[in-house]
């Protein structure tokens, strides 16, 4: 069962892998370039007050140390505003496809129902974790190999963060999945959500409704600690999601 | 007993789609569960699978089971011999071999992608599963629907001989050619609930055809009006005016039309 799961899963994984792998050796070697980019930005004399504003002439400084570039650039941009758009790519079609294929009766007539759902969600959840444990350790494997001076002390921090947020937006999209009986209206919910909790999150006592705040790891940069009461709580979420799942595949006519 | 239901309901909403149905499928029997479309007979099978929750009634199979379903949905992005093998992986009790020597014998390509298969071809890619399955009960929805008359004689025959092995079938079908060539007990499923059920010769001995002037009524079926007279299927114990043997399409008819005199 695990095994026709991993192969299912196959293509899409592989495909993700790749993308994230090209994207950090898109972020990483251009670390001097960027910073000599922005610097002769800065010299302009008549730069837009704009841009002054947004690209801080202390952050362009603090560019320069390679351990908040990649941290900031990698986590705290290009791989961490894909963390919930990958974790919702990987969960979306996990049991849709099968309920929209007419497979999902060719399943339960040869498992049980627990032992699908378990099979579907463990598989998919560690292929899913594989892959954010790989492009969360790229920093420090990249810095090792070019010996470049890394603070290998928050990436633990930074890692956590990539993986509960990921687990978070899977099992959530994985909860839609197993509601509906096709495969847009999982990805669209999914993603409608993302959306709207982002947008909400701009007012301040929702601020704790925009998850990418913590997965790009915001109170990492300003702290240097990892957020525990957000990934509690996005843990605790987490399995109130997957419990919740269950229930519904337990009870789910086909 | 293989399979004993005894007063299964299922609704849709406020539409009830099985209401009450009762039957047992004893070891080494082939029984068949005949309707018109929409009779119930899927979602029958499908309460039996635990694919659907029955509203009410009691269902209790005693032994192992294959279910061939009416949408023989494979996973189409796999070849033939791949869907035999991950079949291998998730079924405990298959037959690989068995299935590929199936497969051999309906002529299907192994190497072919399940996606470019006719429906021909897919009902008996899927029926080699099913057949390659080692349980005590074999349940088929529609096992025969859109192959060609020679396909369709080798399957029957396939199936007749499942219950040498002390095995049992339970299948729906709305043909009733093949049912009468291989079921020992038939049912007879109209509008959600069972309108008969017996053993196949019993069923044709226990209804006559009663021709009675136009306007008589009869306690039975009303099979067919014609000018003058009023074409009656009823029981032999109620029979009255011309009488001839009813065969098993009359019976079906008279009880799938369900115009109760």
């Amino acid at each position: 069962m695990i095994h026709k799961e991993l192969a299912d899963m196959k293509l899409r994984s592989l495909v993700i892998l790749l993308l994230g792998l090209g994207l950090f050796f898109f972020v990483a070697p251009l670390h001097e370039f960027t910073v000599e980019m922005l610097n002769e930005y800065v010299q302009f004399e008549n730069m837009p007050r704009f841009l002054e504003r947004f690209i801080p002439k202390n952050f362009i400084e603090r560019l320069s140390d390679w351990s908040f570039y990649i941290y900031t650039q990698w986590f705290g941009k290009n791989l961490g505003q894909f963390v919930p758009i990958l974790a919702i790519i990987m969960a979306f079609p996990l049991f849709a496809r099968e309920t929209e294929n007419g497979t999902m009766e060719y399943l339960l007539t040869r498992n049980s129902r627990k032992r699908v759902f378990w099979s579907k969600a463990c598989a998919a959840t560690v292929v899913l974790l594989v892959q954010m444990l790989v492009f969360s350790l790229l920093p420090g494997i990249y810095s090792w190999l070019a010996s470049k001076d890394f603070k290998y002390e928050h990436l633990t921090a930074y890692t956590i963060h990539t993986l509960v947020g990921a687990l978070f937006w899977f099992t959530l999209t994985m909860l839609f999945s197993v509601m509906y009986d096709d495969q847009v209206k999982p990805i669209l919910t999914a993603v409608g959500i993302l959306a709207s909790t982002t947008v909400v999150g701009i007012f301040k006592p929702l601020r704790f409704m925009n998850t990418y705040s913590y997965i790009l790891g915001n109170r990492i940069i300003s702290t240097g600690k990892m957020d525990v009461t957000y990934t509690v709580g996005l843990l605790f979420l987490t399995t109130i999601v997957l419990i919740v799942s269950y229930v519904i595949f337990l009870k789910k006519e086909f | 007993m293989v399979l004993s239901v005894k007063n299964l309901v299922k609704s849709y909403r406020n539409k009830r789609a099985v209401d009450g149905v009762s039957f047992d499928v004893g070891k080494g029997q082939i029984f068949s569960l005949l309707g018109p479309n929409g009779a119930g007979k899927t979602t029958t099978i499908k309460c039996v699978l635990g694919l659907r929750k029955a509203d009410s009634g009691e269902i209790t199979i005693n032994g192992s089971y294959s279910y061939l379903p009416e949408q023989k949905e494979m996973y189409r992005y796999l070849t033939v011999e791949k869907m035999v093998h991950t079949n291998e992986r998730i079924s405990r009790s298959f037959d690989a071999k068995r299935a590929l020597d199936l497969l051999e014998e309906f002529q299907i390509p192994l190497k072919e992608k399940i996606a470019n298969l006719s429906h021909g071809m897919n009902t008996l890619a899927y029926l080699s599963l099913v057949l390659a399955e080692d349980v005590d009960l074999y349940l088929m929805d529609e096992p025969t629907w859109g192959l060609d008359p020679l396909m369709r004689n080798k399957v029957l025959d396939l199936i007749r001989t499942i219950p040498q092995n002390g095995k049992s079938v339970f299948y729906t079908s709305h043909i009733l050619s093949e049912v009468e060539k291989i079921a020992d007990i038939v049912a007879i499923m109209v509008k959600g609930r069972i309108a008969e059920m017996d053993n196949l010769d019993d069923l044709k001995e226990k209804y006559v055809a009663c021709a009675v002037p136009k306007g008589q009524r009869l306690s039975g079926y009303l099979y067919r009006s014609t000018k003058d007279e009023d074409i009656y299927v009823v029981k032999r114990s109620e029979a009255n005016g011309k009488i001839q043997p009813a065969d098993f399409d009359m019976i079906f008819e008279a009880l799938v039309k369900g115009v109760k005199a």
